[in-house]
């Protein structure tokens, strides 16, 4: 009984430690003003500082870098056309991952992932994630956050009391998975005023999250992390929508055809990320779309068909066959295509087929990795043809 | 009062005592021929390798511990599908694409850390075809580990042999062990 009152007692005494260190640690967190001003300014923005660079030496050692310098001055360049009093302090990276999703750091740096960039149409809708991505940094989101997670609930001391341990990078990775909806609607009105005044057409902005919309729903998540909060994704077109309709200007800075040459080679990657990773549902969703495959040129066709053959629900290997057809008499020195036909028709036992899909697959790649598999499947073929 | 604590506390260490004398832990192999669950499986584990009891799914081995080399086989129903990513396989999948689908579980497992594909080729399993996978996994740190992976369907059931280890200095020491463990591979159907 004595024991358990003690315990009380520390509690209580740990809570109110919480309480007015907490009440001190609340001084004012000021937006950046300019390039100038960008460096921590407390102790709290020192740690987030530190914390953020350990991330980001975790990501290059990972091998996650996305190592295209074009690409990457690229949207360097978007960055500062949307902020341009923050040149140099503002610095974009790119992430392998096929998932849609982008983070800014509390030191400056935002991270696109590849899936993201390849999902956007244009150069409008990529600047729409950046202008937002920049408020989050330039509003010193992540410090926000983290002093409110703080003085609400005191955490960091209750829980060092009762053991565990007080963990700077979840805290400021959290800021990674999204923050407060009060934050997230600043981001979104503070960049949708940036994307306006750097010329960019407004009305590319909803066009983001219907895109976003469409791959959650593909991939049957409840929002990817990308504005992965509140509010969610419809609200915000709705949001976005009405300021649209409250404009005076009708067009602006689009620049599809720029923003398609930079990304043409990362797409296809995209796209095998995708299929490796065994989102079928996702490359479906997203090349049965006809504004949207035209962007992923020959090899949109090529990867919606392996999305089809691999998902293998019925009916998924005729719309396979057919895409795989069409591509064969487009590119017949499109190796893959004699391949993954050819599985197709053994699977189906259209043997003859098969071996003439398979001969031809070899003949333009004899030194395939898999030449091995095919030699085999060949010879299965050439079989059951002799036998039908 | 005091007898009172004396005999809480004494009843804690006793009941401390007993339940972990019940978990099970890393243990070495008595008898290196084991038996997969059911007895779907048997394979001959390498001599001095310790084994995780506390694994029941799996047959779990590692000599150096399990961060420094991992051999595991898994097995599951083909209708059931990949634990993770859920794809079920039927009769008519060609072994490129169970071995298609095998890669996209691993990813998933592997979530996190970035994984590269750097080969896939036939095999021979118990006498059946199958197909050795070959992956690269980068760690956070930067510490690369190197993943083999032996996969084979046979009567309903998609068996999967894997060996990991770190590039540096472990992944060649252990890999003929690996290979020697592979060909004792024999399903009991």
């Amino acid at each position: 009984m004595h024991g358990r009152r003690i315990i009380f007692r520390a509690m209580a005494a740990g809570l109110a430690a919480a309480m007015v260190f907490g009440c001190a640690a609340t001084g004012p967190i000021r937006p950046f003003q300019d390039g100038e001003s960008v460096k921590p300014e407390t102790e709290g923005e020192i740690r987030l500082w530190h914390a953020a660079q350990r991330i980001e030496s975790r990501l290059k050692k990972s091998g996650q870098i996305y190592g295209d310098p074009k690409l990457r001055a690229y949207l360097q360049g978007v960055v500062d056309r949307l902020y341009p009093e923050y040149q140099g302090k503002i610095k974009v990276e790119i992430l392998k991952a096929p998932v849609l999703n982008a983070f800014a750091l509390p030191n400056g740096a935002v991270y696109v992932n590849t899936g993201l960039i390849a999902a956007m149409e244009n150069e409008a809708q990529m600047a729409t994630v950046l202008a937002h991505e920049g408020i989050h940094f330039v509003n010193k989101h992540s410090a926000l956050q983290r002093r409110n997670y703080h003085s609400t609930v005191g955490v960091s001391w209750a829980v060092a009391l009762l053991g565990i341990p007080f963990l700077p990078d979840l805290i400021s990775a959290s800021s990674i998975f999204g923050y407060s909806q009060e934050l997230e609607n600043e981001a979104d009105k503070l960049g949708y005023a940036r994307l306006r005044a750097a010329g960019y057409d407004v009305r590319q902005a909803p066009k983001t999250f219907q895109h976003l919309a469409m791959e959650a729903k593909a991939n049957k998540v409840p929002e990817p992390f990308f504005f992965s909060t509140h509010p969610k994704l419809e609200k915000r077109i709705e949001h976005f929508e009405a300021l649209i309709a409250a404009e005076d200007r009708a067009a602006g800075r689009i620049q599809s055809e720029t923003y398609q040459d930079h990304v043409a080679n990362l797409r296809p990657e995209v796209l095998k990320g995708k299929i490796t990773a065994g989102k079928y549902n996702a490359v479906i969703t997203v090349l049965t779309h006809e504004d949207l495959l035209p962007l992923y040129g020959e090899y949109g066709s090529f990867y919606l068909a392996e999305a089809y053959r691999l998902r293998d629900q019925e009916g998924d290997l005729v719309h396979a066959v057919k895409a795989y057809e069409a591509l064969a008499s487009q590119q017949p020195d499109f190796a893959p295509v004699h391949k993954s036909l050819g599985m197709v028709y053994l699977k189906t036992h259209r043997h003859k087929k098969a071996a003439d899909r398979f001969e031809h697959y070899l003949e333009l790649e004899p030194n395939a990795k898999d030449s091995a598999f095919i030699r085999q499947y060949l010879k299965q073929a050439r079989i059951g043809a002799r036998l039908q | 009062m005091r007898r009172s604590r004396f005999s809480a506390v004494s009843g804690v260490i006793v009941c401390a005592i007993i339940f972990s004398s019940c978990v099970k832990t890393w243990t070495r192999v008595e008898n290196p021929q084991m038996k997969g669950p059911n007895g779907l499986y048997r394979v001959t584990v390498p001599a001095c390798w310790i084994h995780a009891a506390f694994i029941a799914d799996r047959i779990c081995i590692s000599k150096d511990g399990p961060s420094l080399n991992w051999i595991e086989v898994s097995h599951f129903d083909r209708s059931a599908g990949f634990p993770l990513t859920h794809t079920t396989l039927n009769g008519d999948h060609l072994i490129t694409e169970v071995a298609e689908y095998d890669l996209a579980e691993l990813k998933a497992r592997f979530k996190g850390h970035t994984v590269n594909h750097l080969a896939t080729e036939p095999a021979e399993i118990d006498g059946k075809t199958g197909f050795r996978m070959r992956l690269e996994l980068i760690m956070p740190s930067g510490l690369v580990f190197d993943v083999m992976a032996y996969g084979m369907m046979d009567e309903g059931h998609f068996y999967q042999m894997l060996y990991k280890a770190p590039r540096i200095h472990y992944y060649e020491k252990e890999l003929a062990t690996f290979e020697d463990f592979v060909a004792t591979f024999k399903t009991a159907l």
